[in-house]
């Protein structure tokens, strides 16, 4: 065995050796190709074929071509910052991978900011960012990246605010912002008196193609109509308080006395009321906020278990945490969250 | 019952496929593999997991059905096996169907393990994948049983080499059919216009099958576009492997 294996072994060694040392040198060629290897211009990979054929030609492979083309991007972005800030194929690039892929939200949402802070173009971030509303309408990061948008770039116009508040609120209607935006969001509304505003907005997408935007459209308008019924209420129960020397008991005081023929009807089922510090309030909208400030808690106690293994041991943790800015109390009058530890589930105590 | 023979002794014989190794080895690499794109990236890096993981299901999965399935029949002719397997009692019709469930349940090992393995790195990443996950990997089975359908009529009359080719060709061209409706305005009211239309609708339209874009995105699906498609893939599937029997029972052996 030993006899005949010794220079088979031999033979192998041999081969293996010499395999080893022209493994060195081409190595080392290698190193010497690189070296002197053409500089190629970083943009040739922007040279793709028409947006629209690219869609049809990935053999199946639109969601990867979608994520290699958003990696480049993201690398050029990185390489344009560290040299010649330009960003001349940024928006082509961004484009690009968005039709491809158009759920693709972090791409409209970054590449709308990298548009809009780094090659000062808005206009353009905020074209991309519309377009991922219409494709990712439950997306809260893209109207909110639009507000943003309005109050740095535009933070002169004089109507910036108003369409920072709108987008704002756009957000909040997603369902899945987290409670700063809908902090945002109400400030800047009773900052900038925007019912009127907000109206016309919704009635514009209220003409939108997509039925989802539409459907949405028509359930905020009565919203809005809720909301200027309630401003009207109002004006009418500080009338009253000046006529009759003494605040309004009940809404149907107004009424009564004749200062109005009847109260509003709700679409929606709800009610008109009037709340313990004299103003009138509405149940749908108070239920809508309710179930919104509820999501945006429940998200951050899952984000907090996510991250810590456990819920948090009081909701003020979430502030300590950084998982919330503010504690949002409830919106109905005399109720408030209540919350179980040992669960991590959210109730409310009226 | 001699199909189901057939069937049994083609997935034994596949599997001992060297090819069927070196593939599921590629694959393996790129799944674990993806998440090293999604370090690279801004944001949701478990998306980019998904899209990979989902393309190597459905680019590996397909890479077995044409280099296994163009073989399929013509490694018979040529190792002259298929003299021995036809002088028993069976009709050729009864060997190509059951070569084909044969390759069909290979397919269904492959694209399940795959599947499977991608669905645990997914979950050890953070990124439990939903139902819609496993839904885009059954469509994507059922677009390999199309695919496995034309790989075994090329085997039956084509070498096995033109077959991948024609059938790695159909793979691509079968993704991009929707070229034929995305026309320029040029084309409106014309012959051509309609021609292409009509061509859509009959050639074998891959892209219905992927919904991978969904999938990582988290977009919803109707189970009513999942049972058609489904539909679709089996029909097409039996028509081409009706062609495949009739083309075999043509050959000159």
């Amino acid at each position: 065995m030993s006899a005949i294996g010794r220079p088979v072994l031999a033979s192998h060694l041999a081969r293996i050796t010499a395999a080893a040392a022209l493994a060195v040198c081409a190595v080392a060629v290698q190193y010497r190709v690189v070296e002197n290897q053409p500089q190629r211009d970083p943009d040739d990979l922007l040279y793709l074929p028409n947006q629209n054929l690219l869609t049809h030609f990935t053999a199946g492979l639109t969601p990867v071509v979608a994520d290699y083309l958003w990696v480049q991007c993201c690398t050029y972005v990185g390489r344009q910052v560290r040299s010649e800030w330009d960003f001349q194929w940024l928006r082509t690039m961004v484009e690009t991978v968005t039709r491809l892929d158009p759920y693709f939200v972090p791409a409209y949402r970054y590449g709308a900011m990298f548009l809009a802070s780094l090659k000062q173009d808005p206009q353009t971030a905020l074209d991309l960012l519309r377009q991922g509303m219409v494709a990712n309408p439950t997306a809260w990061e893209l109207p909110y990246e639009a507000a943003m948008i309005y109050l740095l770039n535009y933070k002169d116009a004089p109507d910036s605010k108003y369409n920072a508040a709108f987008y704002l609120s756009l957000a909040v209607e997603t369902g899945n912002a987290p409670a700063y935006v809908a902090e945002t969001a109400a400030s800047l509304n009773g900052q900038y008196n925007l019912v009127g505003l907000e109206r016309k907005m919704w009635e514009a997408m209220a003409n939108s193609d997509d039925e989802l935007l539409r459907n949405l459209a028509h359930t905020k308008l009565e919203e809005v109509r809720i909301k200027q019924n309630l401003d009207v209420l109002n004006e009418v129960l500080e009338r009253y308080r000046v006529a009759q020397g003494q605040p309004a008991q009940s809404l149907e005081d107004l009424v009564a006395k004749g200062y109005m023929k009847a109260i509003p009807p709700d679409q929606f089922g709800g009610s008109y009321f009037l709340g313990p510090d004299g103003r009138a309030l509405n149940s749908t909208l108070l239920d809508n906020a309710a179930r919104d400030t509820r999501k945006s808690l429940e998200a951050a106690i899952g984000k907090f278990r996510e991250q810590q293994g456990r819920p948090p041991s009081a909701l003020e943790d979430l502030l300590a945490g950084g998982y919330l800015p503010v504690l949002p109390p409830h919106p109905w009058p005399g109720r408030q969250w209540r919350y179980d530890a040992a669960t991590g589930s959210l109730g409310e105590s009226r | 019952m001699r199909v189901f023979v057939i069937a049994h002794n083609t997935l034994r014989e596949s599997l001992r496929d060297k090819v069927l190794y070196v593939l599921l080895f590629f694959a393996l690499a790129a799944i674990l593999g993806s998440k090293a794109l999604g370090w690279i990236s801004i944001g949701q890096d478990i998306k980019i997991v998904k899209d990979v993981t989902l393309a190597s299901v459905s680019i590996f999965g397909a890479l077995v059905s044409i280099f296994v399935g163009t073989s399929l029949l013509y490694k018979e002719i040529d190792k002259r096996t298929l003299y021995t397997i036809l002088s028993q009692p069976m009709r050729r019709w009864e060997f190509v169907v059951g070569k084909y469930l044969g390759l069909l349940m290979l397919l269904g090992i492959v694209v399940a393990m795959m599947t499977l393995l991608s669905a645990l790195y997914l979950a050890l990443l953070g990124g439990a994948p939903d139902y819609l996950y496993f839904l885009a990997a059954l469509l994507i089975f059922a677009k390999l049983m199309l695919l496995t359908a034309f790989a075994v009529f090329f085997s039956a009359v084509a070498s096995p080499i033109l077959g991948a080719v024609i059938v790695f060709s159909l793979y691509v061209f079968g993704h991009a059919t929707g070229v034929f409706l995305d026309l320029p305005p040029q084309f409106d009211g014309t012959a051509i216009k309609s021609l292409l239309e009509f061509l859509y609708y009959v050639f074998p339209n891959l892209a219905s099958f992927d919904i991978t874009l969904e999938a990582s995105n988290g977009v919803p699906v109707s189970g009513v576009y999942a049972m058609q498609v489904l539909a679709y893939g089996v029909l097409y599937s039996a028509v081409v492997l009706l062609l495949a029997t009739v083309a075999f029972d043509s050959k000159d052996l």
